[in-house]
């Protein structure tokens, strides 16, 4: 089933020239959706139609054809354990081909338990083994109990990078300090392995026990157990990731005129501050 | 005299707590905390009904009981809410005599869907009716097949005598039975026929599918009856009544939906008509309301309570514990619609019913405090409810308010509603006179239990 959606055209009094076409895929739409991680597919159509892009939302699902070499960013949402596994089933069909697109830098976003799909395996409750797609080495150990709640979390990458300006000029640096909010909601367990952790949780659990670090990064994939719209809460993480796919930029004046933009800074400066975060 | 002194202390804890408006868990947790095992040395009734499920517990717990007192029985529950183990302590020593005898003839208790395996490990009821399973307070709950397998721990726990009612529509619910081969016998099915059967139901289903529906649904709803929740393949439905209910089947396994015992279908005339030929009038018509309805006639038959006589107890019945209130501001009306914040399926059925409403109105939405009982700022919940429903013309204004006013923002941006419609109050004093001046038409507000106290004094009524 390809559900080929309305087109984001938010932007569409901009500038008609130069625009980029933008393939954005929303995979496993209807069985990795349990937390609202469809509305970071939304917020980056919206970010990117500010960016002088004609922005399409694909949503593909198990037993669709599949070709993610079409897409400039892939995001995948949070299931329930057992729904991971359905979505593994049908991945795994598509393996080489979305490792290859992974390898070449295509822009991947896995909120949730998704990006449990990255590592080598997940244990579940039960003790069964089930094989995962293998491009991380990490296995996930699951347990009976849940662990939830609301989290500050420090993210090293989004440091100090260029803010676009406008034209793809050169624009202002981000401060260093500007944590990434979110909730945490998933199977209680750890995960092993020796791998490069893109957030240092704050308040709120790690991956592992005595570890506060947290989420997968490898080249433009970001994996993350923070759920549902994180690109919504978190304007910085929206910007680094429209960032990746491009520079350019209609100039502030469109983002500012943005309701959307305009409420998202305020919800986010309202969070961190309910959080207790700088 | 253990059981004396806590009987005694109890009922003295439950009466001055009641005087000074405290909760009633407090009671049954000091008791258990000084007597652990004192509910075991009650002497309990025969007919204990359990009551679980995401949606229309403290409903339905509250209808069964009313049938069984109507029926001629002495009946009593949880009627404050305390649905963990401390509250049915509570209720089952506030009801009990000296020597320990738990004095009515029927217990009919609400319980939390997390907490139901040490609720029966210190009472073992005679039945156990699991309304449905929905998206609710996922930031405690975790999600709903996790919850499910609570619920199906606990029925492994209680042992085979205890009968199961089971909503015939939830293919989430269903799996109960299937999880445990012991039980698939000794079920009790209830179910709302569907409208293929029954055309004419449609007008006056509030929260059902309807194709002139005005809003269009927004491009990342859920859909939980999409996989079986068994085998995690595919579903298909021949109907659906709401949600994921409905006359579903997997592609797979076996897992489809049992002929229920007790069925209704929902008439044009706002009544409900079982399949008995025993018909009530609804005091709302909703597919909600149906639900319930159907499940406390279902559950009292276990009672020994004739489904036609159930229905003649529950015609025209007013809840105590009412989901709306009228009000008014100036010449206008206004309506109070609770919802549940963390629940879409609640949301999602108002916000339906107000987009078929033909009079221009305005709608505001209020999410203060996410939860009465806890904290915690995970908005997430509010991508999951289909907010575009309101992009339709009846719906002149949305204005939003209270502490999540922002997050709130961000949500309706990505909605077909057209911005100078909208209107954003970050302080609830400003509320009032915002919607005096700068909105017109009847007025429909929706908020949850946790904010109604809030909403009574901005618009300065007693609900």
């Amino acid at each position: 089933m390809d559900y080929e959606l309305r087109t984001m055209d938010y932007g569409r009094d901009i500038m008609k020239k130069s625009r980029k076409n933008i393939k954005i895929l929303h995979l496993y739409y209807d069985l990795m959706n349990l937390y609202g991680d469809w509305a970071n597919a939304a917020a980056m159509a919206r970010e990117l139609s500010c960016r002088a892009c004609d922005v399409v939302i694909h949503k593909k699902s198990v037993g669709d054809d599949l070709n993610f070499s079409e897409y400039d960013f892939i995001c995948v949402g949070s299931g329930t354990e057992h729904s991971l596994i359905a979505a593994m089933r049908d991945l795994a069909k598509h393996k080489k081909s979305l490792i290859r697109q992974i390898e070449e830098g295509t822009a991947v976003l896995a909120t949730g338990n998704s990006h449990e799909l990255f590592g080598s395996r997940v244990i579940d409750r039960n003790g069964n083994r089930h094989e995962m797609l293998g491009l991380i080495d990490f296995e996930t150990v699951q347990e009976g109990a849940r662990i939830t709640g609301d989290c500050i979390c420090e993210a090293s990458f989004l440091n100090g990078r260029d803010k676009p300006g406008k034209n793809g000029e050169q624009g202002k640096q981000n401060k260093p300090d500007e944590p990434v909010i979110g909730f945490i909601n998933r199977a209680k367990g750890v995960q092993n392995g020796d791998i490069k952790r893109p957030f240092y949780v704050r308040p709120g659990k790690g991956a592992n026990f005595k570890a506060h670090s947290e989420g997968i990064i490898y080249k433009n994939l970001l994996g993350t157990y923070l759920t549902g719209p994180i690109l919504v809460r978190n304007p910085l993480l929206l910007e680094y990731f429209a960032s990746l796919l491009t520079k350019e930029y209609d100039g502030d004046k469109h983002k500012s005129d943005d309701v959307f933009f305009k409420y998202q800074k305020k919800a986010y400066e309202a969070a961190k501050a309910a959080l207790g975060g700088k | 005299m253990k059981v004396f002194f806590a009987v005694l202390l109890c009922k003295i804890l439950y009466f001055t707590g009641k005087l000074v408006g405290k909760g009633s868990s407090l009671p049954g947790k000091i008791v258990l905390k000084i007597f652990p095992d004192i509910l075991a040395g009650l002497k309990l009734p025969e007919i204990i009904i359990a009551v679980t499920g995401s949606n229309g517990k403290t409903t339905t717990t509250e209808l069964i009981t009313y049938i069984l007192k109507a029926g001629g029985m002495k009946a009593a529950y949880n009627h404050e809410g305390s649905n963990q183990t401390e509250g049915i302590a509570t209720l089952l020593l506030r009801v009990a005599s000296f020597c320990g005898r738990v004095k009515p003839d029927a217990i009919v208790m609400e319980c939390d869907e997390r907490y139901l395996k040490k609720i029966f490990e210190k009472v073992r009821p005679s039945a156990l009716l699991v309304t449905n399973l929905c998206r609710d307070q996922l930031t405690r709950n975790g999600h709903h097949e996790f919850v499910k397998d609570c619920i199906s721990e606990a029925i492994e726990a209680a042992g085979h005598d205890m009968r199961l009612i089971l909503n015939a529509d939830d293919p989430y619910v269903a799996s109960l039975a299937a999880d445990s081969q012991t039980y698939a016998k000794d079920v009790l099915w209830f179910g709302i026929e569907g409208e293929h059967k029954n055309p004419e139901s449609r007008d006056k289903i509030i929260d059902n599918d309807k194709p002139e529906a005005q809003g269009k649904p927004d491009f990342g709803m859920y859909d939980d009856g999409a996989f079986c929740t068994v085998c995690k393949e595919r579903m298909e439905y021949t109907y659906r009544t709401a949600g994921h209910f409905g006359d579903f089947g997997c592609t797979l396994c076996n897992l489809k939906r049992k002929n229920p015992d007790i069925e209704a279908q929902i008439k044009n005339d706002g009544t409900l008509l079982f399949s008995e030929g025993a018909k009530l009038r609804m005091p709302l018509p909703s597919i909600t309301a149906a639900y319930n309805l159907c499940a406390a006639a279902a559950a009292s038959k276990t009672a020994n309570i004739a489904i036609s006589d159930a229905v003649k107890i529950l015609d025209g019945y007013e809840l105590k514990s009412g989901r709306t209130a009228v009000f008014s501001l100036g010449s206008r009306k206004g309506l109070l619609l609770i919802s549940k914040h963390e629940n879409s399926f609640a949301y999602n059925a108002w916000l339906k019913w107000i987009s078929r409403k033909d009079k221009p109105c305005t709608v505001i939405i209020l999410v203060d405090s996410i939860s009465r009982k806890y904290y915690t700022c995970e908005t997430s919940w509010l991508w999951d409810i289909d907010f575009n429903l309101l992009a339709c013309q009846n719906v002149v204004n949305v204005v939003l308010a209270g502490q999540y006013v922002y997050d709130l923002a961000t949500r309706f941006a990505m909605t077909d509603i057209a911005p100078e419609k909208m209107g954003y109050v970050t302080d609830l004093k400003d509320l009032r006179e915002y919607v005096q001046k700068n909105t017109m038409g009847d007025i429909y507000t929706l908020t949850c239990f946790a904010d109604k106290a809030k909403l009574k004094k901005v618009f300065r009524q007693t609900f």
